[in-house]
């Protein structure tokens, strides 16, 4: 037998009298997980707590080295607050808490373990060299369920990738806080409600695919603000209003508006924006 | 005087062996032939390895049998006890001829899957009936409900291999045993049986009843009232039941002492009915998903000795009327959401032996006060939660643990140097809990004690060069130890002392002589300042199955010796100067499911064994100096997931077998993948692992890695289509080489693909327009090679930026600023095939027919439609005619003439 077996280590092994021993009721219980009989190890903490210590030694070292002590005053509540930063990991929190509202028949998720200093190995989540999310990847992967406003904690996202999915609910308005975001493609999913005006904010935002889905309301007229906006489409959905036809908007396919219930091009000063909503 | 003591002692002893047979079978008549022959042909029907029925002979009178006892009158069978006999074989129906047995216990022998013989349910003197753990299987005869007489019924399992496991279809037949006060069945599968509790809740006598893992779906939690009053004991650990905690417990009133319902999938809340329960002593609940707040009424049960609501979603604070059950002597809370500080009542439970609070969002500070009236603690845990312990070193508590669980509650930063005041310690795991302070000598002496010490993930620092330690698992990783490596007892299995300052060589910290064999497992000693030359003394470590002396400084080579691991799993040797070869001892190492030997200076080939190694899972060869060919016989490891060669002097073309890799092919992970190279789940294997572009760990999830990387290498020839077959890649790295030829046309296929590194190379033709399927791909580099024409369209290949595609002077189109011509688009036209050398046959044919029309026609083009042309090239024609005409015969001539003379010479 193996020593991880062992009843020597089992909790039940300090137990020195039984006093209520019959059957199988064993008096040592907390050992009992779900879906398990066998001796547990014990359980793995939740975080794992970033290694401080040696880095730091070798920053006495160098420092000794220049005998500067002054520096090293200097650097280390530097050094210690990034630390601490980096073992919070707020963004992986955000993406487990995306994974719980999610169904992923596929096992597409699988690999997003929690217990993870940070999500930087989860497959399809790209980070930058300074472990910041930068990419969410998950299109055509037989995901549904519905987005929550914690993926706006994303603060570094640059390409939130999410189509060909069965994504449904509305598209949160936290959204909005995902400051560097260059590309948003939730087409072909089941969103629904309107496009959340906050999507504004997102001056560096070139692709914004919304196609396909049961969105509804109109586009709102602040989107014709976003100069980078390169590629845009919403056909295929249950909008209404006008269109912008100013900034990005001058030179957009008609193609990208199609299958809507829209009233036309916005006749500016003419006709109320949300004509026909 | 030696004859006269025989004398006496002779007689005494007659007596003595008489009067325990009289106690049996006061009767000298011997038993019933019948039922001799009857046991004889039962233990035929047996293979008896323990030769536990050597006394059964034909000779011998059937009463005096081990495990037989006769009637004391009339020397009828009525007992037959073979519990744990050890017999293996099949239940033969003699047995039926003992009329008179009344109890028979086949417990724990092994009757390989046969089904309990349906006579069995003619034997109606049979009071009592045991055959749990005796590897029954099939169906449960209904017939066994004619035993009117039985009184107690076990049924279960030992060895569920066999198929089909025990089952029945229902327990209708039950409901006949009125006399049956014990029931007791264990992994029979009873999914078939929905009213389960319509059927045994008509026996009024019931006193016991316990079914284990048992497939039950549903307690009837819409059923108002049960027959089995007088219950005693209840135990229904391991079923499905998914919906709330049924009322017809609180029937049970009077009666009930014992609930365990474990492991279930429990709704709802504890409902205020439990309270009915007054006599209950043991409430068991964990493992469900029971909600809502602990409720305060179950202080109520003050008869409670064992309380278990851990792994439940419980939320809110721990109630303070628990403070109530004096009686407690466990109580469980552990894996809840339980919030808030602990109720002072807590700490009045002075019966309490085991306090498990562990995994919860609990935040308090605990003093040295709270345990005064604990004196009889045994086992504590507050691990994972936020509660900080605070007490003072010299503090002498009232109780001696025998386990400890700490791990992540803050006890530092100073050294609690109190725990040595517990002599009876056996686990101590303290791992991150903030300590930063040294560990004393004496903490070490005292430790020597303990089976198991956890002090990883603090700063705890101290020199460990003259300590002794003798735990069978040891973790100091992630500290600030320093010093030479600490002496070791043959006791340590596992030793992590990862991620520390330990400098100097390891020979003498291996290569000590021991009082006994070592018995080390898992030996994790990366991350530190070792050095020296590898240990030849690996021949008296043989259970080692697990090593890691990755980031040191050793040097010198490999040691043939460490050949001689033959259950070795994993071996990380990575980023040290070890140089050499690989030594071909390693082959035998057949268990071998991890090998990462990276970053080192080792030669020569990658050798060609490397196929027999068919456990091997991960190989890593990263940055050293292998040269020569690939083997092709790598393919033979069909379990390889990761496969990284990259940066090393690799030459020759990339093996077109890699479709070999069966689990790089298949999208799936098998569960157990890892099962049987992992040492524990404590300590997992990890690899860092350049997959996409830079140095990430993977840990926990590396078992999901499906890496192939053969960068920086000088391969040559084409990327074999064969490679588009590995369905399951995640990550493909084949820069930085002389590759040539188009990527494989279907590459889209390869659908898990993350990242796909292609660059540095000398491919060519269209980038093939399936590259926009892998909709996964968040990482691309097709940069410096010569590729042409538009670059396809897709929502992935426009979101990498121009990096990914420079250095391609032909290439075109988003995200290259350079926009795509007709020219571009008219290349483009054409169909490609794979690997491009059909199309490059198709366009050798092409141009060879039109050479020769252009070729043909020209000339007889040229004649047809030009009369003097025609004229003039056909006279020439007879013009050369002539020419040839004359010239030949004047040869033939001269030819004639010389053989004449020769002939007459």
């Amino acid at each position: 037998m193996s020593f991880w077996g062992s009843s020597v280590l089992d909790r039940a092994g300090v137990q020195t009298e039984d006093p209520i021993s019959e059957y199988s009721l064993i008096w040592t219980v907390h050992s009992s997980g779900p879906g398990s009989h066998t001796v547990h190890n014990p359980p793995l903490p939740l975080r794992v707590h970033c290694r401080i210590c040696p880095p730091l030694q070798g920053l006495f070292l160098s420092l000794q080295m220049e005998s500067s002590t002054s520096v090293l005053c200097f650097l280390l509540p530097i050094l210690l607050s990034l630390t601490s930063t980096l073992s919070t990991n707020s963004e992986g929190n955000a993406l487990h808490a995306l994974r719980s509202r999610l169904s992923d028949p596929t096992n597409v998720l699988q690999s997003w373990d929690p217990t993870l200093v940070n999500p930087c190995t989860w497959f399809h989540v790209t980070c930058d060299s300074n472990n910041r999310v930068i990419r969410l990847d998950l299109g055509n992967s037989n995901i549904s369920g519905s987005l929550g406003p914690e993926l706006g904690q994303l603060q570094h996202l640059q390409y939130l990738e999410l189509y060909r999915n069965n994504f449904e609910g509305k598209i949160p308005k936290e959204l909005g806080n995902l400051k560097n975001l260059i590309s948003m493609d939730f087409y072909d999913n089941k969103f629904e409600g309107k496009i959340p005006k906050s999507i504004a904010k997102l001056k560096s935002l070139r692709f914004l695919r919304l196609n396909n889905n049961k969105l509804t309301g109109s586009i709102p007229r602040e989107l014709a603000t976003l100069s980078n906006l390169k590629v845009f489409d919403v056909s295929n959905n249950n909008l209404c209003g006008t269109i912008p036809v100013d900034g990005p908007f001058a030179n957009f396919p008609m193609e990208s508006f199609q299958n809507n219930r829209f009233s036309g091009p916005e006749l500016q000063g003419l006709v109320p924006y949300d004509f026909g909503c | 005087m030696a004859i006269s003591k025989v004398i006496i002692v002779f007689p005494l002893l007659c007596f003595l062996s008489s009067t325990i047979s009289i106690l049996c079978d006061p009767h000298p008549l011997v038993c019933n032939e019948t039922e001799k022959h009857a046991l004889l042909s039962f233990k035929h029907a047996f293979s008896d390895p323990k030769h536990s029925l050597s006394s059964w002979f034909a000779q011998e009178d059937c009463c005096g049998w081990n495990g037989v006892c006769c009637h004391n009158i009339t020397g009828r069978v009525v007992d037959l006890d073979l519990s744990n006999f050890g017999l293996v074989g099949k239940f033969s129906p003699a047995l039926f001829q003992l009329e008179f047995l009344n109890y028979l216990d086949l417990s724990w022998n092994d009757f390989g899957g046969t089904p309990i013989p349906s006579f069995l349910g003619s034997m109606q003197s049979l009071t009592y009936l045991d055959l749990s753990f005796a590897s029954f299987g099939g169906l449960i005869p209904p017939q066994l409900g004619n035993l009117s007489n039985l009184l107690h019924l076990r049924l279960g399992d030992a060895d569920s291999s066999y198929k089909p496991q025990l089952y029945a279809k229902n327990l209708r037949w039950i409901s006949h045993l009125s006399s049956l006060e014990l029931l007791f069945m264990y992994e029979v599968d009873l999914h078939r049986e929905i009213q389960w509790v319509e059927s045994i809740s008509m026996l009024s006598s019931l006193s016991k009843l316990l079914l284990e893992d048992c497939e039950l779906d549903n307690m009837s939690p819409s059923l108002e009232y049960v027959n089995f009053t007088s219950l005693t004991v209840l135990s229904l650990y391991g079923n499905h039941f998914n919906h709330e905690i049924p009322n017809w417990l609180s029937n049970l009133t009077a009666s009930l002492l014992q609930l365990d319902l474990r492991d279930n999938s429990l709704k709802g809340h504890i409902p205020i009915t439990i309270i009915e329960l007054r006599y209950l002593n043991v409430l068991y609940l964990s493992g469900n998903q029971l909600t809502r707040q602990i409720p305060e009424y179950l202080g109520q049960l003050k008869h409670l000795e064992g309380l278990s609501l851990g792994y439940n979603s419980f939320d809110g604070p721990i109630p303070s009327s628990l403070g109530n059950l004096l009686s407690l002597i466990s109580l469980s809370l552990y894996g809840n959401r339980l919030n808030g500080t602990l109720p002072s009542s807590l700490w009045l439970l002075s019966n309490l032996q085991t306090l498990e609070i562990g995994n919860n969002s609990l935040a308090d500070t605990i003093s040295e006060v709270h345990f005064d009236k604990l004196s009889k603690l045994k086992y504590l845990d507050m691990s994972s939660t936020s509660l900080t312990f605070k007490v003072n070193s010299n503090w002498v508590p009232p109780f001696q643990l025998g386990q400890m669980r700490m791990s992540s509650c803050q006890m530092g930063p100073n050294f609690p140097t109190w725990l040595q005041t517990q002599t009876s310690l056996l686990y101590l795991d303290i791992s991150k809990s903030g300590i930063m302070d040294i560990a004393p000598t004496s903490f070490w002496k005292w430790a020597s004690h303990l089976q198991w010490i956890d002090l990883s993930d603090n700063q705890i620092s101290g020199d460990l060069s003259g300590v002794w330690l003798n735990n069978i698992l040891i973790r100091l990783n992630s500290n600030c130890f320093t010093g030479l490596l600490p002496a070791l007892s043959p006791n340590v299995t596992v030793l992590n002392m990862a991620n520390n300052s330990f400098s100097g060589p390891i020979s003498h910290f291996l290569c000590q002589k021991l009082n006994g064999r070592s018995k080390l497992e898992a030996l994790d000693l990366s991350n530190n300042d070792l050095c020296g030359e590898l240990p030849l003394c690996w021949k008296s470590l043989q259970s080692l199955t697990h090593v890691n002396l990755g980031n040191n400084n050793f040097s010198g080579k490999i040691p043939d010796s460490i050949g001689s691991l033959f259950s070795l799993k994993a071996l990380h040797l990575k980023n040290n100067g070890l140089s050499g070869s690989i030594p071909s001892s390693l082959r035998d190492c057949t268990s071998l499911g991890l090998l990462d030997l990276s970053g080192n200076k080792l030669l020569g080939n990658v050798p060609n064994w490397i196929g027999k190694l068919a456990a091997l899972k991960v190989l890593c060869l990263r940055s050293n100096k292998f040269i020569a060919e690939i083997p092709s016989q790598i393919c033979q490891l069909s379990s390889l997931i990761v496969l990284d060669v990259s940066d090393n002097g690799l030459s020759g073309i990339i093996p077109r077998c890699l479709n070999n890799f069966s689990l790089m092919a298949a999208i799936e992970t098998p569960d157990d993948l890892f099962t049987h190279l992992e040492y524990s789940s404590f300590e997992l294997e990890g690899l860092v692992l350049m997959t996409v572009g830079r140095e990430l760990e993977y840990k926990g999830i590396l078992k999901y890695v499906r890496m192939v990387d053969l960068s920086s290498n000088n391969l040559s020839g084409s990327i074999p289509t064969e490679l588009s077959q590995l369905f399951g890649l995640r990550f493909l790295n084949v820069s930085k080489n002389h590759l040539m030829g188009r990527i494989p046309e279907k590459i889209g296929r390869m659908t898990s693909l993350l990242s796909l590194d292609l660059s540095t190379n000398h491919l060519s033709g269209e980038i093939p327009q399936s590259l926009a399927d892998l909709t996964f791909l968040n990482r691309l580099n097709l940069s410096y090679n010569r590729f042409w024409g538009r670059i396809p369209l897709s929502t992935q290949l426009q979101s990498f930026d121009a990096f990914s595609y420079i250095g391609n002077a032909q290439l075109c189109g988003a995200p290259l600023t350079k926009n795509c011509t007709e020219d571009d688009e008219s290349q483009g036209m054409d169909t490609i095939d794979e690997n491009g050398e059909g199309s490059e046959m198709r366009w050798f044919y092409i141009s060879n027919g039109l050479g020769f029309i252009v070729g043909f026609w020209g000339v007889c083009g040229a004649l047809l439609l030009k009369e003097n042309w025609r004229y003039a090239y056909f006279q020439f024609l007879y013009d050369i005619r002539d020419r040839v005409y004359v010239a030949a015969a004047i040869r033939l001539n001269w030819f004639h003439d010389n053989w004449r003379r020769l002939l007459v010479t």
